[in-house]
This record gives C-alpha cells, sequence and structure tokens, in this order.
C-alpha cells in the first residue's frame, strides 16, 4: 500500500492508483479535462499538471501511478504556470460562445480560467479558427465544433462503453475538429451522456437546449424511476418544474451513465392529466370528490365490512411495483395488519422474472419499474394467482370481492405497456369494491369505486430497491398542485382512522420502521441508503 | 457500390501480410484505395471501414490526418508543385502562373474535361532540379514557364 | 478647578439690556440670509425652480432613465437571452424566454424579453451585466400608463417607443454605440422654436414640442 505526501498532506493508496485519484482520496482536486474516472485514460489535455519532486519534469497526474514515498505538490507556482500555459492554449481558438452557450455556469474552461488564467487573450478574435456549429447529432445532443477542446471524452465513450465508434476527431493541428461520420445522428441508447462527460459547451443537450440557465436550478439526488436497475441520479429543478436529469456517479449501479429513456422519463410524468382529489363512486355510479378525511374513513369501513362478511380471503391488495418501499411497508401494514388480508400481489406483467432480465449489456433491464425487488422482498407475492391473471379469474369466479390497488404508469414506455394497464382495469371491473390510488388519469379510473390521489416518482421522498436488492433513497424534488399525498401518506391516514398507533411525520419515519420490522431491510440506516445504497439480506 | 476489384483485393491481403496487426495496415490499405478511387470520398472510407472491421469515423480520422490522402477529388492529372525555399528561390511562381493560365482553375480545382488539376506542395526532395513538380509518381524537374506548358499539352493529348 | 455658576436673574437683565432697537433690528439681522434670498428671487436674480413640464432638467450624459434595447443592423434585437442582466437584476424585474436563432453565429434570441418597470429601480447593473451591448437606458423618465399591465414592457416597447428621440441617451457602455445601433424610427426633425421663455436659466433643455409658445397660442386663437 504505497505512501505518498500530496501538498504535504500523507495518504496510503490502494497500489495501481493514479496521483489524480490518490489526490482526490486526499480531498485535492486537480484540474483536469481529459481524464474521467469511469474511461480509459489518455492523458491529452495536459492540464493535470503536477510536480514530483526527483522528477525533472512535471508529471500528469492521471497517468502517474502512485508510488511509495512520492511527493507531489500540485498548486505551487510551476504547476501554476504550467497549467495556465495549457489553459491559454485551450482558449486561443475557443468562441467566445459564453453569452449564448449552455454550459456557462458548469463550464471547466470558465472554472479553471477563473482559478489559474485570468489573462488576456493575445488572438484577435478575427483570427481563430472557424469551424461548425449547432450541429444536430440526433434528437438528444448538439455539436459545436469551435467549443471542443479535444479531450477525446466522448470518443472513448463511444469506444469503450457503447462499442459503436461513432465520434471521431478529423484534420489535423489547429483544424482538428470532432464529430461523426457525414454528420450522421448518434444512433444508440446512451448518446445522451456525451453531454455530461463533455467538459466545455461542445456537446449540449437538444432537451435542455436554452431552457434555463443553470445557476438558477437547484438539484436533488434520486433515483431513476426508468427501469430495474435504479441508476443514482439528480433533479435539476426550478420553481416546480423539472428541466433535466443528469446521473450520480455509483460504481455499484451505473457508474457515471444513465440511458437516454431514463434521462427523458421526466418528461412522461408531465404528460397526462393528474388525478387531484380523493373521489367516491355515489350511488348514482357516479365518482364526486370528498375530502381525505371521508374518503379515508368510507374505504377503512368499507373494507373492514367486506372482510366481515365475505372473510378476509376475498380483499386483494394489487401494490405498484413502482411505488417505495415505505409505501409498500404501510400498505401490508395497514392491509394485513388491520384488515387482515392474506392475499397480495403486484405483477401485471411478470415483473418477478424481468426485474433482474438485461435488455442489454450496459444498463437497462426489462423490468420498467424500480421497485418490483422490493415489493418481492416484502412479500407482495402471491403463489396462489401467480399474477394478475389468476387474481382477475378469482375475481371473476366471486371469490375476489374487493381490491385495494395502487397503480402507476411507467415512466419509459414499452408496447406491453397497454396490455398490461388494460389488466390492471380488467381487474377494477372485476372486483365489487375497488380502492385505487393512481397519480394519472387514466380512461378506466372512472369505473373504480374510490380514487385515491397520490403524489408520483420525483414528488415524493421515499427509497427504492433495485435488481441487485439495494435501497436507494429518492428525494421530494418539486410538489404537484392539487390534493395528492405521497403512497405512505395515505396508509399512514388509514392506519390512524382503523385505530393502530402511529408516530410518522415524515418518509425516514417511517423507513426507520420498515427496517425495524422487515427482516429483510433489518440493519440498514437512513445514511447507508444515499450513495451508493445498501444492499437488502437474500431472502 | 463501390469496392477493389479483384486485382486490388490480392493487394489488400498482400499488405494485411505484412503486418502483425490489422490497425497499421489502415494507412497503405488507404493509399491502396486512392489508388483505386482516385480520392478518400465518404463512400470510401466507409467501404474501408466495413472491409477492415473499423468504424467509418476511425478511417475518415486517419484519412483526413494526412494530406496526401485526398479528400476531394482530383483530375487525371493532378499537378503538384513545389512551393519550399528552394523551388521559390528558382521560380516556382511564374510557373504557377503559367499553369493557371493554361488550364483556367485555381488550385484544387478540376478543369472542365476533367483532366487537370493542381495544388501548391511541400518540399519534393528534389532541391537540385528546383523548380519541381510531381504528377503521380512521375517528377518533372528543372521547370520553366514554357516547359510547363508543353508537359501540359504532352499530357492533354495522352 | 471647578468653575462656580454664574447665578442671573432673568428679569433684572431683561430690564437692563433691553432695548427697542434691539428688539426689532434683532429678528432682521438673524433673518438676513432669508431676507437675501426673498430678495433675489422677487428680482428674479435667482430662481431655482423648474417649471416643469415647459421646462426640464437637463441630465448628465450617464443619467439611468427607462430602458432601450438596441438593434442589429437589419433591426432585429441585438440580445441574445444570456441571462446575465435577468441574474445582476437586483428587483428581479427582467423576464426573458429564449428562441433559437436561425444564424448559428448568433444562435440564441429572445423571443420575450420584458421588464417590469414598476419593479425596476433604474440601478444600471442590467447595463453593466450585459455582455452585447444590447441593453443601454435612455434619459427618459416619464413613463405613463393607464394600467399596471402597460407597465411591463415588452420587446417593441423597449427598441420602438415613439417618445425615444425626445430624451437621448444616457447610461451605455460606450459613448457611441460600438456594435449596435437604435432600432426607433426616428421622427421628422423637429424645428427648435425658442418659445416663450418663462425662465432666465441657460441650462435647462427646453424640449420643443412640449415647450408652451405664446406666439402659436395666440394664433391659434
Amino acid at each position: 500500500m504505497p505512501k505518498l505526501t500530496i501538498n504535504g498532506q500523507e495518504i496510503e493508496v490502494e497500489p495501481g492508483t493514479t496521483i489524480i485519484q490518490a489526490a482526490q482520496v486526499a480531498g485535492i482536486e486537480i484540474p483536469h479535462y481529459c481524464y474521467h474516472p469511469d474511461l480509459p485514460v489518455d492523458g491529452n489535455c495536459r492540464m493535470c499538471l503536477v510536480e514530483v519532486e526527483r522528477m525533472p519534469k512535471l508529471a500528469i497526474s492521471c497517468a502517474t501511478l502512485a508510488t511509495e514515498g512520492m511527493v507531489v505538490h500540485t498548486n505551487n507556482d510551476r504547476v501554476k504556470e504550467s497549467v495556465r500555459g495549457v489553459l491559454e492554449f485551450l482558449l486561443v481558438n475557443h468562441p467566445v460562445d459564453c453569452p449564448v452557450c449552455d454550459q456557462a455556469g458548469e463550464c471547466r474552461l470558465q472554472d479553471y480560467y477563473m482559478v489559474y488564467g485570468l489573462h488576456t487573450s493575445e488572438i484577435p478574435l478575427e483570427m481563430k479558427v472557424r469551424k461548425q456549429k449547432v450541429v444536430d447529432l440526433g434528437p438528444m445532443v448538439v455539436l459545436d465544433q469551435e467549443r471542443c477542446v479535444l479531450c477525446s471524452r466522448c470518443i472513448r465513450f463511444f469506444d469503450h462503453v457503447t462499442h459503436t465508434g461513432e465520434m471521431q476527431f478529423f484534420g489535423r493541428g489547429d483544424h482538428v475538429a470532432i464529430g461523426t461520420f457525414e454528420n450522421r445522428p448518434l444512433d444508440n441508447p446512451y448518446s445522451g451522456n456525451v453531454v455530461d462527460i463533455c467538459p466545455v459547451g461542445a456537446l449540449t443537450s437538444r432537451d435542455f437546449r436554452f431552457k434555463c440557465r443553470v445557476w438558477f436550478l437547484n438539484s436533488t439526488d434520486s433515483v431513476c424511476g426508468g427501469c430495474s436497475t435504479g441508476c443514482s441520479m439528480r433533479i435539476d429543478h426550478r420553481d416546480g418544474t423539472v428541466f433535466r436529469l443528469l446521473p450520480r456517479r455509483n460504481p455499484e449501479v451505473n457508474k457515471s451513465w444513465l440511458c437516454d429513456e431514463g434521462r427523458m422519463s421526466f418528461h412522461e410524468l408531465a404528460a397526462g392529466e393528474r388525478v387531484r382529489r380523493p373521489m367516491i363512486k355515489g350511488r348514482d355510479g357516479m365518482q364526486a370528490p370528498v375530502v381525505w378525511e371521508e374518503a379515508v374513513r368510507s374505504v377503512d369501513s368499507k373494507l373492514k365490512e367486506i372482510r366481515d362478511n365475505h372473510g378476509a380471503g376475498s380483499i386483494l391488495g394489487f401494490a405498484s411495483p413502482s411505488a417505495t418501499n415505505e409505501a409498500l411497508f404501510l400498505f401490508k401494514q395497514y392491509m394485513a395488519g388491520q384488515v387482515g388480508v392474506t392475499r397480495f400481489e403486484f405483477r401485471a406483467d411478470s415483473e418477478d422474472k424481468s426485474v433482474t432480465e438485461q435488455e442489454d449489456n450496459i444498463l437497462r433491464r426489462v423490468d420498467k419499474h424500480p421497485n418490483s425487488m422490493g415489493a418481492i422482498k416484502l412479500g407482495l407475492v402471491s403463489k396462489e394467482f401467480g399474477g394478475i391473471e389468476g387474481a382477475i379469474e378469482s375475481a371473476r369466479e366471486g371469490k375476489l370481492r374487493a381490491g385495494v390497488i395502487i397503480y402507476f404508469k411507467p415512466l419509459v414506455r414499452r408496447p406491453t405497456d397497454e396490455e398490461a394497464e388494460s389488466r390492471v382495469a380488467e381487474l377494477i371491473r372485476a372486483v365489487e369494491y375497488s380502492v385505487v390510488l393512481a397519480a394519472h388519469k387514466t380512461d378506466w379510473l372512472a369505473e373504480a369505486s374510490v380514487v385515491l390521489p397520490v403524489t408520483a416518482w420525483s414528488e415524493e421522498n421515499g427509497s427504492y430497491t433495485n435488481y441487485q436488492g439495494r435501497v436507494q433513497l429518492a428525494r421530494r424534488a418539486v410538489t404537484p398542485a392539487g390534493d395528492m399525498r405521497p403512497v405512505w401518506q395515505v396508509f399512514a391516514l388509514l392506519l390512524a382512522v382503523s385505530g393502530a398507533d402511529i408516530s410518522w411525520s415524515t418518509a425516514a419515519d417511517v423507513f426507520e420502521s420498515l427496517t425495524e420490522t422487515e427482516p429483510a431491510y433489518r440493519g440498514i440506516t437512513y445514511d447507508e441508503a444515499r450513495l451508493p445504497g445498501a444492499l437488502v439480506a437474500d431472502i | 457500390m463501390i469496392q477493389f476489384n479483384e486485382e486490388a483485393m490480392r493487394q489488400y491481403q498482400a499488405i494485411l501480410k505484412r503486418y502483425p496487426e490489422k490497425r497499421p495496415a489502415l494507412i497503405p490499405v488507404l493509399i491502396l484505395a486512392q489508388k483505386e478511387f482516385g480520392w478518400i470520398s465518404q463512400e470510401v472510407a466507409e467501404y474501408v471501414g466495413s472491409l477492415m472491421g473499423y468504424p467509418a469515423s476511425d478511417v475518415l480520422s486517419v484519412a483526413t490526418f494526412y494530406t496526401m490522402l485526398r479528400k476531394k477529388p482530383v483530375g487525371k492529372y493532378h499537378m503538384e508543385i513545389c512551393r519550399n525555399v528552394s523551388c521559390w528561390l528558382m521560380g516556382t511562381y511564374p510557373c504557377v502562373d503559367e499553369i493557371k493560365r493554361r488550364l483556367g482553375v485555381e488550385a484544387e480545382e478540376i478543369t472542365e474535361d476533367g483532366k487537370f488539376s493542381w495544388n501548391l506542395t511541400e518540399c519534393l526532395g528534389s532541391c537540385g532540379t528546383a523548380p519541381a513538380m510531381q504528377v503521380g509518381d512521375r517528377y518533372y524537374e528543372n521547370l520553366t514557364p514554357e516547359s510547363v506548358g508543353e508537359i501540359i499539352e504532352k499530357l492533354a493529348n495522352d | 478647578m471647578k468653575k462656580t455658576p454664574k447665578v442671573v436673574n432673568v428679569a433684572d437683565r431683561a430690564r437692563e439690556e433691553a432695548s427697542v432697537a434691539k428688539e426689532i433690528l434683532g429678528p432682521l439681522v438673524g433673518m438676513k440670509l432669508t431676507l437675501t434670498r426673498m430678495v433675489e428671487n422677487m428680482t428674479g436674480k435667482v430662481d431655482p425652480t423648474i417649471r416643469y413640464p415647459e421646462e426640464r432638467r437637463a441630465y448628465s450624459d450617464r443619467y439611468r432613465g427607462a430602458h432601450i434595447l438596441t438593434a442589429r443592423e437589419d433591426g432585429s434585437p441585438r440580445c441574445v437571452a444570456c441571462y446575465m442582466c435577468a441574474t445582476a437584476c437586483p428587483a428581479d424585474c427582467i423576464y426573458i424566454e429564449p428562441g433559437e436563432h436561425p444564424d448559428p453565429l448568433i444562435e440564441k434570441y429572445p423571443t420575450r424579453f420584458e421588464i417590469d418597470m414598476l419593479r425596476c429601480v433604474f440601478c444600471g447593473f442590467c447595463v453593466d451585466a450585459c455582455p452585447e451591448e444590447a441593453i443601454i437606458m435612455s434619459r427618459e423618465t416619464e413613463i405613463c400608463a393607464f394600467g399596471r399591465g402597460e407597465t411591463i414592457w415588452g420587446i417593441d416597447r423597449l427598441m420602438k417607443r415613439p417618445e425615444l428621440p425626445e430624451f437621448g441617451l444616457g447610461y451605455r457602455p460606450n459613448k457611441e454605440l460600438v456594435d449596435s445601433r437604435l432600432a426607433f424610427v426616428p421622427k421628422e426633425k423637429v424645428q427648435k422654436r425658442l418659445a416663450g421663455r418663462v425662465t432666465m436659466k441657460e441650462d435647462v433643455e427646453m424640449i420643443p414640442h412640449v415647450t408652451f409658445d405664446p406666439l402659436k397660442e395666440s394664433e391659434k386663437r
């Protein structure tokens, strides 16, 4: 385990660590463009120069291994001057695009210039080399060749992560330009990642283009709700509108990447009308809005009535594999604990089989729900029914009379969605009394006996369990307009109305109860569930 | 559809045999492609890429690095006149003027009949016989405006 | 050594020191300044009052009045919607919506640019922040409206309001506009009439069309 000294600080690192990684461990930031922890080292930008004692020239810290007894200086005058020189070269032909460039505010040329540069350009504007601007590289990416600093991160991404080799350098000298063959659009489901890794505004997001300046945005840590991979991500929003989703680096789940569909998944939330108020179907067959208190009391008494008349086996608890762990936990607490329900299901489309099934060999999984594993670990599977079809059958036979159904539409669409949704609709029609917790309006929602409006992904605090069984926290970013409640809060209300002793006021409190009660989740703390997330027990 | 004919295919296989790995063979293969197709167009780059198993962008990236791998079509006789020190001192530019007068095209433009194009190039290593120019694999040395005119006439009649 | 206070009997002192002359002249002496000023005003030697609106004060070349959005050669706004002004504004009164410009060398332009003139504090930070010389200020102070809706000025009003030529340019980065020009349609040249002067002051700017001209007025009647 080599011990080395960086800026007077002594640290010990694993063998095979480069100086830049060692500096990160020590909390020291070394400026860099081409280095990326999830891409092979290139060493072409020369920004990460450091002085290593007894080496005659400055060394690039991304490609120099940390060795025993090394003494490194990252911010003495010699290093600062060299970095400044590199920056000056990079800025020679860089266009003065800051007012129109989307990267402003998170641009590493800007940031490093303010720290290391602050020099005046020696090159008049007319002499700068001109290249192509505003080139469309597909629906996700816009290219501006002039802004490129030739760090080759995008090239290495397409070579080594997606193995499609779409981008390359063309030309030589100061006419080198980045691009695709014949400016063809990028045609792979991970193209949005190059926008993240580009340190300057050469590759920008078409979806986010000009929408908002980044310094107006607030960031919230969250988990993608697109599929069971559960990539760690960050929601950038302002005043209740989500503008973009960015990945957070999680070496255990998604490294630094997000798939394009997950990146765009927040648009699906805004599409379609929301359910805003609790509704109860009256004797005339029409749903009418009620206040929460009335809705909850009505549901509790009606469910207990059905249980008393027909037995607890006549009620089905149908969970959604998109609901949070907290929601599913309280769902179970109420249904099993208070009403005595024994029959639970969550599978509308064999999610238990597809939860670990890969859709490609990079990130995506076939199961487009973020919490199928959570539903499985919490035991919301029925061997008896084997899925929703069995439940529908049972309801048609008259054995199932009531159902409490949580339904969230998937954020990443597939052709099989319509069929899965229609099965849920069938289930609601087949039972006599149905309580549906939904976020978005559907045409079959009017047939439910009770509709309770709930918040969807990014609108509530909660945790999801991904395909690995890893619990990760998703925080609330926006609050929708209307009388929606988080699903866990609905069941907390039901528990309260039913007479149980409740003491939860936040999702964190519910999480604590969950980890105390459920064997699979025992021992996981809220802090552990942040990055990179904590694994549940193998049950 | 662009592809190598039999003879070119044989030469391609011979090139591959010269190198233990495939990647270094890319440049000789591109030179071969240029001989066959005249210039490295987008289709040629795509073809070479599919032939060797590399993405077209990779092939084009290598092609755009080198000036002698032409990315624009040229005439049947492409004249490259040296513009470096010796030739320049010995009178390249009067020859260039004569070429321009005779052909009526600027550098890198092709004449109407598709026969001629020209551009200036770097030192051909023929400084003792300056000014010099290269047409294909052939050097023409000790140029004067008159001799350049004769050369053009001779090539035009070929 | 502590000074012993002097003991004074006020009634005695009045009897000893008072006189009629003192009573009359005293206030006059004290009011010397006031009376001098009064006489100066009455004789017209001094006239600090500006009789607005016939007379206007001459504002400096850097006066911060109502905003102007400058134009390019073709008349479109110079602004590239970079949000520097909106970010710098301490009153949060600038609202911009950007759009994609067809020319890749310009790339971005504002589809909406609105300043809420009632929120604006006329600090000039927006002019300081702008990197494109796209927003400057004039010497116009007369912002009036028939309702609050009219006080939110959009691109048209900021670029081309008819009152612009009268007031002149104020706070701006360069004395002569470097890359931009004004978009307003200049009115016909107005003859400067020496209207009936109601003041003797030299440095008061007379705005021709609003200055009262007694000759013309009497002709009308």
